[in-house]
Formats: structure tokens, sequence, C-alpha cells
């Protein structure tokens, strides 16, 4: 019974083979390979950062400055030396890098399910109900994002969660778009006529049958949004308006750290070449995850 | 809100463009030639002063251009002791104290040729009172009789001005006030050409004309302003240096390298902490660097009518959990210990009070007598701070949270940038506070930090309130210098008996000038003296 339950689990083994196909082809390419190196290696550095961190991120220790108030240097004790309140730099870095993945992951899964929600009911339904979402998108697209969203952080109470948020509500209309031009597309084949002979309602026919053809396009986008939202995260800590102190964030450690450029410059650059590397390994995975479930499709 | 306002003006912008990292990294701070010979000085600032017009700019920077351009009566030197410039002599006083008469000195000109008259000095106070001038000062002068009136367009001038002569004016007091003669000595009393004002009272920031050693040759916001040396200045003769010019709009971090590598002569805003840590050691340096303790209170406020700090205990306990040296330590050391309202070169500083020092078991004891053992029952205290150099920024507000965390309190930051930290005072149960003098007068440091008229005014951070107090400090006004002294020692000791705030430091300010400058001694209120620098 086409669009029936025994179809989708016909089809299940063939996506199965698909993806496999779509891994190996990601693992051979090298920068694939090193994409999802770099990206796994980052997640499991954050994921477990309350055991790899040797200190607690906020705690300034008295030996951790000079008596004269300077970060001390590399030692036993401070691997990477520490920052300019005596504080463990290697552990800041560990949870700067957790706290900034952990914003950018939910941000970016929020901006997904609303970009995916709005792309998909105005591409099927169409109509005024495209008309208007669209427009609304358009509108949204015309104003900067770190404006917006610089405007939305200071108007509210800065928190994680409100971060979140705020990142995912200017994150959204790009997938948005790409997922109605999508959807027109497919709700025209012929699969999907099947299914509106077969009974099925419209929800049920977006659900089941649209969307999850553009599952691996959204993916996609997800993976290469991650650098884009990683970055914004670091921006927004940067100029003050994201992660507050004393909780680490890439951009607030690259923020205090830029002042003491001259003076201590690890504090600025080793936190910038961890931001640089986690970004060319979200871009390396996602180009190559592009590329690799382009070929199956 | 004028004096909160001003701190708003005295922030320096420092959150740094990520751009700057390579601008920054680029530059070699190699010691080379100074940027210009002869008479020419060449200085670098981060940004506008917020005006050139003597009835607006009320912050130290835009004080540092009107006393360049413009001449007041009197004026402090660098001992911050009133003295006489554009008048022949101090004022006579008359009247039991209320009644002051100026004579001017001779040959007082504009750079536009007109002549300095009584008129112009008195034209300028009644264009601060007029409210269409929208003058931060106009408070200052309403000491004046009639002034209150005319501000209230009850009256067509203000009665207490007298013009007795091309060369004579006389202001009339409403009860005496020690205090007359410092508002007297700060910019904003200059005299101003009342026919430029006329045809372009709204443009006179961007052009001023003024009869001061220099003029203001060109003015481009956001880039530049060239000082030239004003060749009808009285004291002309004793003015070196014939150009000086500013760049405008540098992070603190380049201003410092274009000093460095001799691109730039001067820095006019203060050394940075990242940037002294490197220079302080670096014998090359030395000679570059100036620095004084500026006449200022850096503290953090409790907010007296908020739960926890309702209870002077609590207060008291917060106070003593706070580790001075570990706040010194994260300013690297570029201050002291502050130790009473009185800062350290104001009239009436007592150098025999102690620091409160850092007891954080005495500090859990008191809580725990206050019914909060371990913090039980306090709230999630919000601490309100400032971007940038507007308070002591964010890294003295993390070691103040982490020790009042190791105590029992809960604290998070509220970082916010100036405009919203000023519009949100009075919000938070804790606030980084900061206060600059306004004048060097005793009265000026404790009034308006703790009068209760203060509080409306946006001056008196903790709602601190005490009718006794007040009465106090308005009875010394007509007391002189030397016998209103024990009073405000008494009074500072009985608002900090209060503990109002945790003390935190007073700032030492470092400026990196270029040593073929000479003559660079900042004056506490109004860090620039361009007139005094030779080159």
């Amino acid at each position: 019974m086409p669009g029936g339950e025994g179809e989708v689990s016909r089809w299940a083994p063939a996506r199965r083979r698909r993806l496999l196909d779509a891994g190996r082809v990601l693992i051979r390419r090298p920068s694939g390979a090193v994409g999802l190196g770099i990206t796994v290696a980052l997640v499991v550095v954050a994921a477990a950062a309350p055991v790899l961190a040797p200190h607690s991120p906020s705690t300034q220790f008295t030996d951790g400055l000079t008596s004269f108030g300077a970060p001390v240097g590399p030692s036993r004790q401070f691997l990477l030396g520490t920052d300019a309140l005596g504080r463990d730099l290697l552990s800041r870095l560990i949870f700067g890098l957790r706290n900034t993945l952990q914003v950018a992951v939910a941000a970016n899964l929020i901006a997904s399910v609303i970009g995916v929600a709005v792309g998909g009911i105005a591409g099927y339904f169409g109509g005024w109900l495209d008309a208007l979402m669209m427009r609304l998108t358009e509108v949204l697209l015309a104003v900067p994002a770190i404006l917006l969203a610089g405007f939305l952080a200071l108007v509210t109470q800065p928190s994680p969660t409100s971060l979140v948020l705020i990142i995912a509500g200017v994150n959204w209309y790009y997938l948005a778009r790409i997922v109605r031009g999508e959807v027109i597309a497919i709700r025209v084949r012929e699969f999907v006529e099947a299914a509106v002979v077969a009974g099925a309602g419209p929800w049920r026919i977006l659900v089941t049958h649209v969307l999850r053809q553009v599952w691996s396009l959204v993916f996609v986008y997800m993976t290469l949004q991650f650098s884009t939202t990683a970055i914004f995260v670091a921006s927004m800590s940067f100029v003050g308006i994201g992660i507050q102190p004393p909780t680490p964030s890439l951009g607030n450690l690259i923020a205090d750290g830029s002042q003491y450029l001259t003076s201590v410059p690890r504090l600025a650059i080793i936190p910038g070449v961890l931001l640089a590397v986690a970004v060319l390994g979200f871009n390396l995975l996602g180009d190559s995850l592009r590329d690799a479930l382009a070929v199956r499709d | 809100m004028t004096r909160a306002l001003r701190r708003h003006l005295v922030a320096v912008a420092v959150v740094a463009a990520l751009a700057s990292l390579t601008l920054a990294s680029s530059l070699s701070p190699a010691v080379a030639a100074p940027a210009r010979s002869g008479t020419t000085v060449t200085a670098v600032i981060s940004a506008d002063p917020p005006s050139l017009d003597p009835a607006l700019g009320f912050d130290p920077i835009s004080w540092s251009f009107i006393h360049a351009s413009f001449v007041t009566l009197l004026t402090f030197n660098n001992s911050i002791s009133i003295v006489p410039w554009g008048a022949s002599g101090m004022p006579s006083v008359s009247g039991g104290g209320r009644v002051y008469t100026f004579h001017l000195r001779r040959g007082l000109v504009f750079s536009d040729g007109e002549p300095v008259t009584a008129q112009d000095y008195a034209a300028a106070i009644t264009r601060i009172l007029n409210p269409r001038t929208k003058s931060l000062l106009m408070a200052f002068y309403q000491i004046i009789a009639g002034a209150t009136a005319y501000s209230d367009h009850r009256a067509r001038s203000v009665s207490g001005i007298q013009v007795l002569g091309a060369d004579t004016l006389r202001f009339t007091l409403v009860r005496p006030d020690r205090t007359f003669l410092d508002i007297m000595a700060i910019p904003n009393a200059s005299a101003v050409p009342p026919k430029v004002i006329a045809r372009n009272s709204a443009q006179f920031g961007l052009h001023p004309v003024g009869d001061g050693p220099y003029v203001v040759q060109s003015y481009v916001p956001g880039r530049e302003i060239t000082l030239v040396k004003n060749p009808t200045y009285f004291e002309a003769k004793q003015v070196s240096v014939q150009r000086i010019e500013i760049t405008i709009g540098l992070t603190p971090e380049v201003e410092a390298l274009r000093v460095e590598n001799g691109s730039a002569d001067v820095m006019m805003d203060t050394v940075p902490t990242p940037v002294y840590i490197a220079l302080r050691t670096d014998p090359r340096f030395r000679a570059y660097l100036h620095h004084f303790t500026a006449i200022a209170d850096n503290y953090v406020a409790f907010n007296l009518t908020k739960f926890p700090f309702t209870s002077r205990r609590v207060r008291q306990a917060a106070a003593y959990a706070v580790d001075d040296q570990q706040v010194l330590r994260a300013i690297s050391r570029m201050g002291t210990p502050l130790t009473q309202i009185l800062a350290p070169g104001m009239p009436g500083f007592d150098p025999s009070v102690e620091p409160l020092g850092y007891h954080p078991e005495r500090a859990r004891q008191l809580l725990a007598q206050a019914g909060h053992a371990r913090g039980r029952g306090l709230p999630v205290l919000t601490f309100a701070v400032a971007t940038g150099g507007f308070t002591a920024g964010s890294n003295v507000a993390q070691v103040v949270q982490q020790d009042l965390e190791r105590v029992g309190f809960r604290v998070v930051l509220r970082v916010m940038a100036p405009g919203a930290f000023l519009s949100s005072l009075g919000r938070y149960p804790l606030t980084m506070g900061i206060y600059g003098i306004d004048y060097p007068d005793p009265y000026d440091l404790i009034a308006s930090q703790f009068a209760c008229s203060e509080i409306a005014a946006g001056n008196n951070w903790q709602d601190y309130c005490n009718h006794a107090v007040d009465r106090q400090l308005n009875a010394s006004l007509g007391l002189s210098l030397a016998q209103s002294i024990p009073v405000y020692r008494r009074l500072q000791a009985q608002i900090f008996a209060a503990f109002p705030w945790i003390p935190l430091y007073y700032q030492e300010l470092w400026y990196l000038v270029n040593p073929r400058i000479k003559g660079f001694g900042a004056n506490p209120i109004w860090p620039m003296m361009f007139a005094n620098w030779r080159a």
C-alpha cells in the first residue's frame, strides 16, 4: 500500500544503506576525516570538561598572579598559565569550549526546528500562509542578525537560556527559505499525490512524506551552521552581551585576552586558535557531508 | 542626574574590536623618534570630548580642552589651590559671605579680537542657568540669588549677578557658601563671546571662540582636533607649544603603541592595566610613564533599601569578606586601599585611618548573627557593573563576587553598557561605583554621594539618607575650609560606621608621554594642562 507502514518499513534498509555509503565517502575524503576528527575531539573535550579540567574555571588562585598582579606563565600547576585574575587558563578554555558549544548546539537545534517548520508549512500549504511567512522572513532577513541579537540581549536579562533563544531566533530564516523551496518541489511529486489519493491528511503527508525527503539537506545545513553559530556566540560574548563573567566562553576569553595582547599574548591567541580550529572542523565536516550525501542523492 | 551623567561622560569605551588584534600585533613597540620636531605635539585619544562648549562640557577631558581655550576668573593650580586667572586678584567677600566682587585683569581678548568684559562672564553664567541651554551645570550656579527664578522663567535676568562696569562683576548668593569660589574656578565659568553665541549657540562646541592659551583651529568629530597657540592670550609668551594635533578614535592599546613607536607624543587616556603590565618593567619606557592618584573613590555600593542590605550586619559582613589585596592585584596594584570618603589629595584626608581589612571568618560570624549562616535565606544578589572605564570593570567585580560567595552570599554579575548601567541605578542590591571630584572641597565628595537629595539626582547610589548628616553638611558651607575639616572627618566616620560601601581603592592613573614633552603634570581635576607643555 503506497504511503502505508509497509512501504516505510521497506524503505528503511535502503536509507540505512545510503547512510552507510555516505559515511564511507565522508571518511575516505581527507577533509571529511579531519573535520570529523576535530569535531569529535572537541565534543569529547566539551562533554568531559569536569573530568579533564585540572581546576575550577572560576577559582582565582592567590598564587595565580604575581605579587604585582600579572598573570603567571605556564607551569606544572597551570599548564597554560593563568588569566588576568589568576584563574587557570586551560580550565577556562575547556569550560569555555563547553559553554560555547552548548549554546551553539542548542541554538542551532532550535533554529533548525523553527526553520524546518516555517519552511515546510509555507512550502506545502502555499497561498496566503506562504506569502505571510515568507514576507515575515524577508523582513527579518533585512535586519543584520548580530544587531538584532544585540538589541534583544540588551533588553532581556542575560542568561544561557535567553542567549540560546535569542541566537535561535535570529538564525532560522535561511533554513526556512531553503526548506520551503525543497518542499515546493517535492509536494508535486507522484508519491505525494499517491498519499493524497490514499486519503492521508495534509499534516501527515507533510511530516511523514515530504519533510522526510529534506532531512539530509537539513542535516548538512545544521552542520555547516554550527561554525556560524559558534562564531555568533563568541561575537556576542566578545562585545559583552553573551555569556556573562565569570562563566567562560571562547568569546569572552578572546575579549579579555585581547587587552593583554602586548603583555601576555597567549591569553588572546590560545582561545582564538581554539575557536578557529573548531570553526574549521565544523566547516570541513559540513562540506564533506554535503558532498557525500549529494553523491548518493 | 547631572553628576551621574557626568560619570557617564567620564567613561572610556574600551571594548576592543577583533580587528585591533591584528593591528596591535602588527605594530612593534620599538622606541622611535618623536612624531614631530619643534613645537608641534601629537596626541591620541579614544573618543571625542563630550563638548568643547563651556556651558556643556562637564567631564575631565572636556574640561582639559575648555581650560585650554577659555579663561575663568579663578582657576586651580597643580596643587589644586584656587588662584586668580582672568581676575586681577581674589574676589572681595562681603555681606556675611554672600557677596563676591571680582575685578577683571586688563588685556583679556577673545581670539576674534573682541575685548573680554565683565558682561561676558555674566552672560556665560546666565547661559548655563538658561534651561534652553540644557546645561548639566545649572544646579551648581543656583546658589546665586535669583538664579532659580530665572531658570523657572519667573525673572528675565539673574538678580544676583550684577555687572558694575566693564571690569567689575558682583555675585550675591542666597546663603554663605564657601564652594562658590570652586564653581567659579571650574572651566564652565569661562567668559564666552555673546555675539558668537547669538549667531550659533548650538554649534559653539564645534567652533568655540575663547580667550585662552589655545584656539581650536579645526575639529572633525571622530577624527581629529587641532589646537594652535592663541597669540592674543594675555600670557601667550608663557605658552611654548605652537600646535597640538590630536587624533581621535583609537583604542587605548593602540594609543599606547602609537606613543611607544613614536608616531604620537601623548596618550590622553590613562594607560590600561594590561599595557601597564608590559611597560612597567621595560626600561625603555620608564621615562614615558607619568602617574598621579586620582581624587576619586572606587567602591561597591550596597542598596540600603533592598534586602538583605537593609541589615547593617549583613553589609558589614560583605565589607569584611572582600580581600583588598586581591582587589589591588586585579588592577596590577595601580591603586591603594580606600580607607575613607575623602580621597588622598583632598583637604581633610586623614592618613591615620586604617583600611577595613580582609576578615572572612568575621564575615561568616556576622552573617550567622544576622540569621544567614552559610548564606541561608539570602537571595541571589545581582551586582551591576558597567563596561569600559566607567567603573572598575568586570575584573574587580569578579574578585568581589568570588570573595562574597566564599562567605555565603550568592552573586550574579550584570555587566552593562554605561547607558544601561545608569538607567539601572537603584534597581540592584550591589553596584560597582566610582566618584571623582567636581572641585577640591570635601563637601563635594561627601554631600554628592551621601546627601538625601542626591538620591533623586542619581548620585547617591546606596540610597543613604540621614537627615542629621544633611543638616551638618549644609551648616558646614558657611564655615571656612579649615573650620569645616573636623566636621567632615566626623561625618565620614559616622557614614562609614553604617557600612554603605565595600571600600575598594583609590586609583593611580598612569599616562604615557614621550619624554621630549616637558611640563606634563596632570592636574587632578582635569588631566591635560596643554598650556604647560613644552617640546
